[in-house]
């Protein structure tokens, strides 16, 4: 409770700060250009702020106020953001300082606190440095990288503190542009503070590289996610060269609002990317960015590069025979632009190789495999390998079974935020990994060919593993049915015909004709109850009318016993005795469930033949309710499927029950 | 009476035998298939051919082709059929395909010597005789039940009696009534199943059996 209400009064307190932030920010932007203004009315243009370097000043005040706002908004605790918020609001005032005391001193000459503005002006830069510093040594988790290192932040605060101080009260005239030579107002004649301020500015700026240094240790000594947050501000420091390039080139054609512009963006760029990493910002696409960001950097460079060769060897050389800098200019466009594809392809290679070693091991280990599969290296172990993610995991969709399996064709079901893999359309796997997705995506692109061929062989393993299955569950009928046979046997007709023997047997003993004639009359009764029973008991097997009459004799006789209605194509036909026995044992199957489970109060069987077999349909006006993967219906599509054919269970609009199968006749 | 059986299982075929001669039957000729009970009708002319409709080499109908085959070379011979099946169907299709001399009988039916002795007279003398097993199964589909709604209980009765070839003298011994109530019975049978009147009995079983036989709905 205690740390969650502390956690809340920093929230309201950082909340209160960010806003604090924005309106000392935009108040001091009023003031500066306000002051600009009067700069030019004034006729010292030359001093303006925006006249030079005002649009990176302006930037780097909002990106730094913008950047301390968000983070102290969403990572109350988190000092990073007090120390952006801090170093937006100080510029801020240091570049309303300076426009200030430029006018009041240089234009009005006499207002109140322009030598003040001025000192401000002038020392202002120092709380940048501490800040700047402090930032380094705090990203992205908001602490010093060890111990030791809580010193040198804390030596950082302190000779910044020193240094700020004796330069603000030390006496004589003050030392930077536009104030150099006007005498500091706050000066005073305190001994010693010559060597404060050149100890203050030493160890500030000792410090400072020492701070930027630890970003640097703390990249090399980091793994993981951290390591991820930290390559976030790597993608700020990426693109510098380009725009150290671009403003050269700015300076050189003259281009001044270029150069200001890209000034600024640089300037921007920094407190974004550290936000970026301290907000966790998709830390997993990072090495993606930067992989990109980088490759894209040296292909401009290379491009530029080869441009400008271009230029000058077909200037020398045709340029001059010709006359004519068209040429030129047109070959190196030319060169360049058939040189950037080829070239970005080389790069982003040599990129991944270098910097993004794990991508292009992954890359490299998959195409491999899909190239050349070894013997005994399963696809799914490929990825293990390539993402270094032994938890991966790869569940191959079988539409024909509305069914997920693994490779080896056992059910299976895709973890949460699996991805899903499509070929040509088709769904064919589903690939749950820890989250990199990035990275297990391009993989996953890489690896469609095997996926694809290893789903082809997952549904053969689930289909093998289905006949296993069923051939198992028919091995087990049949001995239950066995037992069942002959526990029958054993308990009635042999039963009955030991009885007669014995009878018999006794008559002959005894000898008296009365009593054999007795015996023989009561033996006829015992044999005729022998035989009944014997052909029940067959009939349950194979019922005879099926051997004499074929199916439809036999579905007539079940239609005499159960309310079956009966609907045959031609009344006379015979199939292959298989093919009857099955569909028969179907009929009477599917019946029996209708009338016993589904209260069924009339059944319909068809039969009828086409190309593909004989087609058998039971329909009932029962309740419904059939479960296709309970035991009856299992063993029923067994039978079914060991002949070859399909059964299939569905629920009529009427709520009944339709069990239909194909029987093909092998024709 | 000559008569000569048919049928795979000698032990079976034997039994009948003395069965038969028992009650003064002539056996002329045991024999154990459908190529051997050919030969044999056409060197011993029997008056009544005993076959099992199941006979080698599959063991599913042979006897019963045999028969089609013996009816067809000689019309005047006597047939009767020995089936192990209690399915009325495919027996009234092959009832209905011998018009003449013609018996569909379960092999349980044989021990009971006197019916089976009065059954082989009635093939002898050109009639029908259909197993009562067999006859009950062939109205107790359920698609015939429906269509035989009209008749009352004594009427179905009746009706099977006719279709086991039973004579209205028979049928009125069987059921204790006057054979004019038999008869009226039986025209009322007709007219409820729309059949046309007659009294020449065969032609009447036959009639009745394609009546039972055709329940196209």
């Amino acid at each position: 409770m205690e740390g969650a209400a502390g956690d809340s009064r920093v929230a309201r307190f950082a909340t209160a700060a960010a806003v604090a932030a924005s309106l000392v920010a935009l108040c001091a932007l009023i003031v500066m250009i306000t002051c600009d203004v009067a700069l030019t009315r004034g006729g010292r243009g030359d001093l303006r702020l925006f006249g030079g370097g005002g649009p990176a000043f302006a930037l780097g005040v909002l990106s730094a106020t913008a950047v301390g706002v968000v983070l102290l908004r969403s990572r109350p605790s988190h000092p990073v953001g007090w120390c952006f918020a801090g170093l937006g609001t100080t510029v801020a005032l240091t570049g309303a300082a300076q426009g200030y005391g430029s006018w009041a001193l240089f234009v009005h000459g006499s207002a109140p606190l322009g030598g003040s503005a001025a000192v401000v002006a002038s020392t202002g830069f120092i709380v940048w440095e501490v800040l700047l510093g402090l930032v380094c040594a705090l990203t992205p988790d908001g602490r010093v990288l060890n111990q030791r290192w809580r010193w040198a932040a804390r030596g950082l605060a302190g000779t910044g503190f020193l240094w700020f101080m004796s330069a603000s009260l030390m006496s004589g005239p003050l030392e930077q542009a536009p104030f150099a030579g006007v005498e500091n107002p706050w000066g005073t004649s305190l001994p010693g503070l010559g060597v404060l301020r050149v100890v203050g500015a030493v160890g500030t700026n000792v410090l400072l590289v020492a701070c930027a240094a630890s970003l640097l240790i703390r990249f090399r000594r980091s793994g993981g996610d951290e390591r991820r947050r930290l390559l976030w501000v790597a993608v700020g420091v990426v693109p510098v060269p380009a725009f150290v390039v671009v403003m050269f080139a700015a300076a050189l054609s003259g281009a001044d609002v270029l150069l200001d512009v890209t000034a600024g963006l640089l300037v921007a760029l920094l407190p974004v990317s550290t936000a970026l990493a301290i907000t966790r910002y998709h830390l997993y696409d990072v090495e993606r960015v930067l992989s990109r960001a980088v490759t894209y950097l040296l292909l401009s460079l290379s491009l530029a590069a080869t441009y400008v060769g271009v230029v000058i060897v077909v200037g020398d050389g045709i340029g001059g025979l010709a006359g004519n800098s068209t040429v030129s200019v047109a070959a190196a466009t030319l060169v360049a632009a058939m040189s950037a594809r080829p070239l970005h392809g080389l790069l982003q290679d040599a990129v991944d190789r270098r910097f993004a070693r794990r991508r292009y091991d992954a890359l490299r280990t998959v195409r491999a495999h899909v190239a050349a599969p070894q013997r005994g290296d399963d696809i799914e172990r490929v990825l293990h390998q390539a993402l270094q993610d032994p938890t991966l995991s790869v569940a191959y969709w079988v539409a024909e079974r509305d069914q997920w399996v693994s490779a080896e064709g056992r059910g299976t079901e895709p973890g949460e935020g699996a991805v899903t893999v499509e070929r040509a359309g088709r769904l064919v796997a589903a690939v749950t990994a820890a989250p990199q997705n990035g990275l297990l995506r391009t993989v996953l692109r890489e690896a469609e060919p095997a996926l694809e061929s290893t789903g082809l062989r997952a549904a053969v393993a689930l289909q093998l593993q289905e006949v296993r299955a069923s051939r198992a569950r028919i091995a087990t009928a049949q001995l239950h049915e066995r037992r069942r046979i002959e526990r029958d046997l054993h308990d009635g007709a042999q039963q009955r015909l030991l009885a007669l023997a014995a009878q018999l047997q006794a008559a002959l003993l005894n000898g008296e004709p009365g009593r054999q004639r007795e015996a023989l009359r009561v033996g006829v009764e015992q044999s005729r109850a022998a035989v009944a029973e014997l052909r029940s008991l067959a009939n349950g097997l194979h019922p005879a009318v099926l051997t004499e009459g074929g199916l439809g004799a036999a579905l007539d006789d079940l239609s005499t016993r159960l309310p079956v209605r009966v609907y045959l194509e031609d009344t006379n036909r015979r199939w292959p005795t298989e093919v009857e026995a099955t569909a028969w044992f179907v009929a009477c199957e599917a019946v029996t469930n209708a009338v016993k489970h589904a209260d069924a109060s009339s059944v319909r069987v068809h039969v009828s033949t086409d190309a593909r077999g004989l087609l058998l349909g039971v329909e009932d006006d029962g309740c419904g309710g059939a479960d296709a993967g309970g035991r009856g219906l299992r063993g029923l599509a067994d039978r079914v499927e060991a002949v070859g054919g399909r059964l299939r269970v569905s629920t009529l609009a009427s709520g009944g029950t339709r069990v239909e199968a194909v029987l093909p006749c092998g024709w | 009476m000559r008569v000569v059986i048919a049928d795979d299982s000698a032990l079976w075929r034997e039994g009948l035998a003395r069965l038969l001669e028992e009650a003064g039957v002539e056996v002329v000729s045991l024999v154990g298939d459908a190529d051997a009970l050919e030969s044999a009708v056409e060197r011993l002319r029997p008056d009544v051919a005993v076959v099992d409709v199941r006979m080698p080499p599959t063991w599913t109908r042979e006897g019963a082709e045999a028969a089609g085959r013996l009816r067809e070379a000689w019309p005047d011979m006597g047939l009767l059929l020995l089936s192990q099946s209690i399915e009325g169907r495919s027996a009234a299709a092959v009832a209905r395909a011998h018009p003449r001399g013609f018996g569909y009988l379960l092999k349980d039916s044989v021990l009971d010597v006197p019916a089976l002795v009065g059954a082989l007279t009635t093939i002898r003398g050109g009639g029908t005789v259909l197993d009562p097993d067999v006859v009950s199964t062939l109205l107790g589909r359920t698609a015939t039940q429906d269509r035989l709604a009209p008749l009352t209980d004594r009427e179905r009765e009746v009706l099977g009696l006719v279709a086991q070839g039973r004579s209205n003298a028979a049928i009125a011994e069987a059921l204790i009534l006057t054979s004019k109530t038999v008869e009226r019975h039986i025209t009322n049978i007709l007219t409820k199943l729309d059949l046309p009147q007659t009294t020449e009995n065969h032609r009447r079983v036959l009639m009745v059996l394609a009546w039972l036989d055709d329940d196209t709905p």
